[in-house]
């Protein structure tokens, strides 16, 4: 018996130890290719580059909290907080609360994802033969990565102040990196970007350049990152990068000739309201927009003057959300008629804050004559505007709108233009209405004001090349080349207070606000903004009221806990063991989430 | 149809009744006798008949009986336990009964062969196929429940045609953990598929050593399924014909929604003032309401489909002489879902099933070539619900606000254009989900194959040889239309579109088998079993395509062609299609040597060497032995005195090890995915393809294996009326393959590793009483497991398994809901838990005193709140506060039936139980959902003042601490969920024993009663909660919603002729 066995299993031994008999259960990967066999070509190494452009798309898709241009905008003291009470998310980031423990779980992972390719690509193309690549493109496409990871973290970094610092494939459990080394990881990355990318990519509208990470955009990304870190962080340097290398850098930039980047002639020209379906100058017809009579027309996406910018595709997935976030609200009470050209399919989250029209109207050196602010600011409801705000004797742009006033919760008749989703008729004869004008640009996108906007997210303008060279040198330069296109008078000479305004008119409602705020005054900001935002008239569910601050949480006591960073996901705290700590103000007992009900109406 | 089977089956009664009157009774004079056993002892109660008359006696406690009958008349002698005997009557005779050994000659199904039963050294569970039928289910597993001691049977939900989960001895596997199903030697097979009167008989087998055979995939046991085969000597074919028809009715357990006015009164006792201004969203319904012209929605009871028809119709020949033996069966059944509608669940399918075995060579009663096929090919077609999680169908239902209007008064359905009319405007974008669900039409079927075809030399007695080639393909397609529609201002497609798929996968098994018997020096016996076997995925495909403005508007007319314009001009257009390229997945190699002396020793040995593709080279092939021995104890001679009492005693042990590689493919590389996409061109339609890696890859992943020993015993008292077996085993799974958490920070999915073991040890407890008093049988069957789950190590970081959080609701967040932990039960639940909640403010403020820590503080405290446990006494609530507040496995299940036969009457009952688990239900998601419905059961779970309840709060919002307790789970939404089931009353009524002289084998016809009574404290619909979260398969126990079990009533008949 034990001999019978003994030999079975010999004879298993002997036929499993066969190598021909094992190779039977070879598969191959007809599905995906593995890492053993790529990246082994140019053609693979540029598809691991594109890689990490295209997880910026899974910003844009999920949770509105994902988007960091969207929370600054919020949270800063252009806009109030919600359209709507069901949307949490706003109301919550307006008052630098949480409105769930996870609400940044799947912003964390799509950031972590973004690190991930970013260091696969890095390492694997560093390893590849460089006579594998035409010309110097190995160096250019490392040069693009280096630039993608160190956007990431910049984000990350304005988002959570710090995390943990990924930047190898090889990843383990660990705690937060300090302050520094993130950004001295960042300003390493913008400087291999700068040296790695050739300078020879400037702006082009060449087909496969076009929206790709330049040398000028790290250049400009090292200005803005520098001047948050010395400003909030109050250094004199960031990770041995100096103001004049930062200046040197700006220029080089702003140097229209070797960058090709540049202003547009008219501000309002880069916003897709002035496209030429919604104001019928495609159809040589006047649809009496607002638009038409001021003659605009639409410079479309990838204009020369941004920078930098997430950017989407007519033919494929991924969408920018802000326009549905900020679009008004779509309900029966708001149709589409009543709103042209502007599409009712959102959820009306972009009440702009009445005390800032009013500082903008009545200021002198700009006032309504500055092209940029009704270039910015929507006016709605002429009877409502008569009675709310007496002071304003301004253009009404939408008469008749009468909003939702069931669900509304802080409106203020006020609404930003940027952004905004646009509906436009299909024909001069106004036979067709699309709710969303991207479908008559291209049939194969939605015509849906939610899921069809495909203008691109700008993060970075010309224009702001400009603005922080003159902080950086105290010139003037740029604030009136600004001023100039705005159609008004130049300024003599350099104030701090004349930049800071210009930067804010120049910039409404575009989600700088407030990460300037937080570099100019590191500890009060909180305390601006509450003071900028509070008593401004609104209106809760159709009721009139004041802007109000929530017991306990107001915005500067959130501030003074947060300094104005995110909550770091509960999920991934959890997940981390210990390892991972929580931001200030988003611990356990420092009352952080926003539910129903905590709004002081 | 079913009036036309009616119809014929009435006429054979009356034909019968004739026949029965007909038959002759012959006075004769009165002959006593005795029957006595071979021990000379009485045989009491055996029957004495007169065959094909209905005359005939019962012996007395002598085993004494008087007949009427002519002497040299034939008699048939019969008791259970006893050979039957036929004898010549005469004046004092006494008659000797044998005992029977037949129930030991029995064989029964082992793997690549087959055994007496009385030689198994493992512990196996055989259930006849007559067994299954008599339950008239439409899926053969739903028959097993009462009968299977070990073997834990949870129905996955009451949808038509929803499969059953199987656990054979405790959760053994963080992964896939049902049992291989193996159907006439092909493994890898669906019982879904399978009609149950098809079923020759199921063998399940419990220990590893039994299942070793099959190595591999035996990890959770394997069902080894046979179907019906024509069998050598019925050259006259037997024809068989099925059918019945019934009715079914959700099992709610009384679970309904509540009414507008209730509803609107319990959000204003919770605090909630969202509907202060109820007469301005609700202008119109409010006025409905006040008139008592209508009062909210219940939209569960509103999806109900009343008496939900179910029927079956089968209809099987079998037959065989020398040469050729057939056996050939078509069922069509059909049963609609309780729930669902207007639009309610359904499962139709058509089977048709042929099994052939041709004998090619026959010599001296043995086949020396034969050639034979079983192929079974099903056609299905069903319209499902999800069932599980938050979110699901029949969770949207019972949470859906009951102040939308279903029906306008006028019986239309309550449209978005109403609610415009109306100025409803109460909730946000509120979809009325009837509307909805009759938005939607769409066909699918699906086809499945399944069999084999097998060769069988057996060039001399002792040597058979044999090789089959086994075969599995499906194939489904579906068309699906959707109507332009707007159900709310954002829930709106301002076009029509049309999907259509189709698909089609293939796999394969090649096995050949050498099996060797010889009995040597007349008591030796040894067989041994040699053997190889490859299993590989075939070709396969998929294609399906979506477009958009169809030409008529119509669902009748509706595809892809019947579309305007080219694919490229269709803004809404997708295509799509895979294929599979052939590979081979499973490459083995098995012997088995059997040896028995004197058909008293028993001894088994089994290994197989099993390669998986799964796994990188040098980590794929797995070695799986086993032992096992039994020794037939009243085979002994010094046994023979116990005789009287104790006719038969094995006593078996073994000892195995088998293996489990269902993961997904391609863990052990670090895959490139190419789903990216990003666009460098200026006018924007030129996306180009973006790769990054997808996972972090494991080149060490091997097999996940358990180990097994198990002891048991057989016996059977009182010449085998009393059957007893009796089974412990201790099972230990480990090198689970475990997929660690995946950290944000690691930027890609993690890989699995071997890294978890369990132990499951239990015992099983079998019972079953045969017996007949005068005319009257009867049997009489009880069995009892226990078994305890206990997870040994998780080689995580974390030391534990995460399940996930947010079951209960979104904002339940902060820790996972479950985990599988070592030293605890696998996906025990986890959360904060109560003592109690406080019932007045002396309570409150004695709490106070003693120092204990209000999670609200103490100001806040007030009656009504929970009394958490503040477990290591620091004063706040957080994650080392929770602990294991419930265990989704129940300690003990237990079975019971019960068998009446009394001349053509038969009545059975069966029913099983489960006893000690607990389920965590809420058919309400509280934190930041505050204006979801609320069900009956959950009103009356309210503390409602001092002395109402001392197990849930008082009514607040849901952001409160009572629900959601600083974001933790918490023991207010776990209950127990012990049950006894009375599965099926059938009661039948043969008139062939009757009526002997109809020409039939068999003309019954019955009614029958399933799942009508259920026995339970748990206050949600179905105790039986096939559900867990959805995501990890090791959890279980998790109602937010169940599609409830139907109770049915059915008739039927049953021909045989």
């Amino acid at each position: 018996m034990k001999k019978i066995l003994y030999t079975i299993a010999v004879c298993f031994l002997v036929l499993v130890s066969c190598e021909k008999l094992d190779s039977l259960l070879d598969t191959k990967n007809y599905s995906k290719a593995d890492t053993s066999s790529f990246p082994r070509t140019e053609k693979d190494a540029e598809q691991l580059v594109n890689s990490a452009y295209s997880t910026m798309h899974s910003l844009y898709t999920g949770s509105i909290f994902k988007i960091n241009l969207f929370r600054r905008m919020i949270a800063s003291d252009d806009i109030y907080g919600a359209g709507s009470k069901s949307s949490k998310e706003t109301t919550a980031d307006d008052r630098l609360l949480a409105p769930s423990s996870d609400e940044d779980n799947s912003v964390w992972k799509s950031f972590y994802n973004g690190l991930f390719r970013c260091n696969f690509a890095l390492e694997s193309i560093s390893e590849m033969d460089d006579n594998l690549f035409t010309g110097d493109n190995k160096t250019w496409y490392l040069g693009q990565v280096h630039f993608m990871r160190a956007f990431y973290l910049w984000e990350m970094a304005e988002r959570w102040e710090t995390f943990p610092l990924t930047l190898s494939t090889q990843v383990e459990n660990m705690p937060k990196a300090s302050v520094d080394e993130v950004y001295a990881a960042i300003a390493a990355d913008l400087k291999d970007a700068i040296s790695m990318i050739p300078a020879k990519y400037g702006y082009s509208k060449d087909n496969n350049l076009a929206g790709r990470a330049t040398k000028y955009a790290a250049e400009a990304l090292m200005g803005r990152v520098w001047l948050f870190y010395t400003g909030f962080y109050k250094k004199a340097d960031m990770a041995g990068v100096t103001k004049s290398q930062v200046i040197s850098w700006l220029e080089d930039c702003a140097n229209t000739n070797v960058s090709k980047f540049d202003l547009e002639k008219d501000q309002r020209e880069l916003w897709m309201y002035s496209n030429e379906y919604s104001s019928g100058f495609a159809y040589g017809v006047d649809f009496g927009t607002w638009a038409h009579k001021e003659n605009l027309h639409w410079v479309g996406n990838h204009s020369k003057e941004t920078v930098w910018g997430v950017h989407f595709s007519y033919t494929g997935s991924g969408y920018n959300r802000l326009a549905e976030w900020l679009g008004f609200r779509n309900s029966a009470q708001t149709p589409n008629a009543q709103s042209y050209p502007y599409s009712a399919g959102g959820n009306g989250n972009a009440s702009v804050n009445p005390l800032f029209v009013k500082e903008w109207y009545e200021d002198k050196d700009y006032g309504p004559r500055d092209k940029r602010f009704y270039g910015t600011i929507l006016v709605t409801n002429k009877s409502k505007i008569a009675i709310a705000y007496p002071w304003y004797k301004g253009d009404i742009e939408l008469p008749d709108f009468k909003g939702h006033d069931s669900k509304e919760i802080e409106r203020t008749w006020f609404y930003t233009k940027k952004y905004q989703a646009m509906a436009a008729y299909s024909d001069g004869a106004k036979t067709t209405l699309k709710k969303n004008f991207f479908n008559i640009v291209n049939g194969s996108i939605s015509n849906s004001a939610k899921s069809g906007n495909k203008n691109d997210a700008i993060y970075i303008r010309f224009a702001d090349v400009l603005l922080m060279l003159d902080e950086l040198k105290e010139t003037t330069t740029g604030m009136n080349r600004l001023r100039e296109r705005a159609g008004l008078d130049p300024y003599e000479s350099y104030t701090f207070e004349r930049l800071q305004k210009e930067r804010r008119y120049e910039f409404a409602t575009e989600g700088m606000r407030f990460n300037d705020l937080r570099r100019w005054y590191p500890e009060t900001a909180g305390q601006i903004i509450e003071k900028n935002q509070d008593g401004g008239y609104l209106e809760y569910l159709g009721k009139p009221n004041t802007y109000k601050e929530l017991e306990g949480r107001s915005f500067s006591q959130r501030y003074a806990l947060t300094r104005g960073f995110w909550m770091i996901p509960q999920e991934q705290i959890n997940l981390q063991q210990g390892v991972l700590e929580q931001n200030e103000g988003f611990k356990d007992g420092q009352s952080y989430l926003f539910v129903d009900g905590d709004l002081p109406y | 149809m079913f009036k036309q089977l009616l119809k014929v089956t009435s006429i054979f009664m009356v034909l019968s009744a004739l026949w029965g009157g007909l038959e002759a009774s012959a006075q004769n004079r009165a002959i006593s006798g005795q029957v006595i056993d071979a021990g000379k002892q009485p045989v009491i109660g055996a029957a004495v008949l007169i065959p094909g008359t209905n005359t005939g006696a019962t012996t007395d406690l002598d085993g004494k009986f008087s007949i009427q009958v002519a002497p040299g008349t034939q008699l048939e002698v019969s008791c259970i336990g006893y050979a039957t005997l036929r004898v010549s009557a005469a004046e004092g005779m006494i008659i000797t009964l044998q005992e029977d050994n037949e129930m030991l000659e029995e064989t029964v199904v082992i793997g690549y062969g087959t055994q007496k039963k009385k030689l198994l050294t493992g512990s196996t569970i055989n259930i006849t196929g007559d067994d299954i039928q008599k339950q008239n289910t439409t899926n053969a597993v739903g028959a097993l429940y009462s009968s299977v001691p070990g073997v834990n049977i949870v129905q996955s939900s009451g949808v038509p045609g929803a499969s059953y989960n199987i656990t054979i001895r405790g959760l053994g596997t963080n992964g896939n953990s049902s049992p291989l199903i193996v159907i006439d030697g092909v493994a890898g097979g669906n019982l879904d598929d399978l009609n149950p009167a098809d079923i020759e008989a199921i063998d399940i087998l419990k220990d590893a050593a039994s299942a070793a055979i099959y190595g591999a995939r035996a990890a959770n046991g394997v069902v080894l399924v046979t179907t019906r085969q024509g069998k050598v000597g019925e050259k006259k074919a037997t024809v068989t014909f099925d059918a019945y028809m019934g009715f079914q009715q959700p099992n709610t357990n009384g679970v309904h929604g509540v009414t507008a006015s209730e509803y609107l009164d319990l959000v204003k006792r919770a605090g909630l003032d969202d509907y202060d201004n109820i007469e301005q969203t609700m202008p119109v319904q409010m006025d409905w309401i006040r008139k008592g012209l209508w009062n909210g929605t219940d939209w569960f009871t509103e999806s109900i489909n009343k008496n939900a028809p179910t029927n079956n119709l089968a209809v099987g020949i079998t037959g065989g002489g020398d040469a050729v033996r057939y056996s050939f069966s078509f069922t069509k059944s059909y049963s609609e879902g309780t729930l669902g509608a207007p639009k309610p669940t359904y499962y139709d399918r058509t089977t048709v099933r042929a099994n052939t075995d041709f004998s090619i060579l026959r010599k001296n009663n043995r086949d020396v070539i034969k050639l034979g096929e079983n192929v079974t090919v099903s056609l299905t077609d069903s319209r499902g619900m999800s069932t599980t999680g938050r979110g699901s169908d029949v969770s949207n239902l019972l949470t859906k606000t009951p102040l939308l209007p279903a029906w306008d008064l006028d019986g239309t359905l309550y449209t978005y254009k109403k609610q415009l009319r109306d100025g409803w405007d109460a909730r946000d974008n509120e979809v009325n989900l009837l509307e909805q669900q009759c938005l939607k039409e769409s066909q699918g079927k699906g086809v499945r194959v399944q069999g084999n075809v097998y060769l069988e030399v057996s060039p001399i007695k002792e040597l058979k040889l044999r090789t089959a080639f086994g075969f599995r393909a499906n194939s489904s397609f579906s068309r699906e239309y959707t109507p332009e529609y707007q159900l709310t201002a954002s829930t709106f497609q301002e076009y029509d579109s049309v999907k259509q798929s189709a698909s089609v996968s293939t796999n394969w098994t090649w096995e050949l088998t050498a099996n060797y018997k010889k009995t040597f020096a007349t008591d030796h016996t040894v067989e041994a079993l040699v053997g190889t076997s490859i299993e590989a995925t075939g070709w396969g495909m998929s294609v399906n395509g979506t477009r958009s403005n169809t030409k008529f508007g119509t669902w009748e007319s509706a595809n892809l062609s019947s579309v305007d314009g080219a694919l490229t001009s269709d803004e809404h257009a997708s295509m799509g299609g895979s294929n599979t390229v052939p590979y081979n997945n499973l490459l083995s190699f098995f012997g088995r040597v059997n040896y028995s002396y004197k058909d008293k020793y028993m001894f088994t040995a089994i290994v197989r060497a099993d390669g998986s593709c799964n796994f990188a080279k040098g980590h794929r092939w797995g070695i799986f032995p086993s032992v096992s021995a039994g020794w037939v104890i009243s085979s002994e001679p010094w046994m023979q005195s116990t005789k009287q009492w104790l006719s038969f005693l094995k006593l078996r042990g073994s000892w195995g090890q088998n293996g489990n590689c269902r993961i997904s493919n391609f863990q052990y590389t670090g895959t490139i995915s190419m789903n990216g996409q990003y666009d460098f061109s200026y006018d924007q339609v030129n996306p180009v393809t973006a790769a990054y890696p997808d996972n972090i890859p494991n080149p060490n992943l091997s097999w996940e294996t358990s180990e097994q020993l198990a002891i048991g015993f057989d016996a059977r008292f009182f010449r085998s009326k009393l059957g007893v077996i009796f089974d412990w085993y201790q099972k230990d799974t480990k090198d689970w393959l475990v997929t660690p958490p995946n950290m944000g920070i690691l930027g890609a999915s993690a890989s699995s590793i071997n890294g978890g073991a369990v132990r499951n040890s239990g015992v099983e407890l079998s019972f079953t009483w045969n017996d007949k008093v005068g005319d009257l049988r009867y049997s009489v069957g009880l069995n009892g497991s226990y078994n305890k789950n206990n997870v040994l190590y998780i080689n995580t970081a974390e030391g534990y398994l995460k399940g996930q959080a947010k079951i209960i609701s979104e904002n339940v967040a902060k820790l996972e809901g479950y985990r599988a932990e070592p030293g605890m039960p696998i996906g025990y639940f986890l959360g904060m838990a109560s003592e109690g909640i406080f019932q007045n403010q002396k309570q409150i403020d004695d709490y106070n005193a003693k120092g204990y820590a209000f999670m609200n503080g103490y100001d806040a405290a007030q009656p009504g709140d929970v009394i958490w446990i503040d477990q290591n006494k620091d004063g706040v609530y957080d994650e080392n506060d929770c602990v294991e507040i419930g265990n989704p496995h129940p300690d003990f299940t237990l079975g019971f039936s019960i068998s009446l036969q009394w001349k053509g009457i038969d009545f059975s009952v069966n029913g099983s139980g489960a006893f000690g688990q607990q389920v965590m239900q809420s058919y309400r998601q509280f934190a930041l959902q505050d204006l979801q419905s609320f069900t009956n059961n959950l009103v009356n779970r309210y503390w409602t003042g001092e002395g109402s309840t001392n197990s849930f709060p008082r009514y607040s919002s849901g952001s409160h601490n009572n629900f959601k307790c600083n974001s933790y789970n918490s023991d207010i939404f776990i209950q127990n969920a012990d049950y006894l089931k009375i599965r099926n009353i059938t009661l039948g009524f043969d008139f062939k024993q009757v009526f002997k002289k109809i020409p039939f084998q068999q003309l019954r016809i019955f009614v029958t009663g399933q799942n009508l009574f259920t026995i339970t404290g748990y206050d949600g619909m179905d105790p039986e909660v096939g559900t867990g979260s959805g995501v990890d398969s090791w959890s279980s126990g998790i109602d937010t919603g169940f599609y409830p079990s139907p109770k049915v009533y059915m008739a039927g008949v049953s021909i045989k002729f």
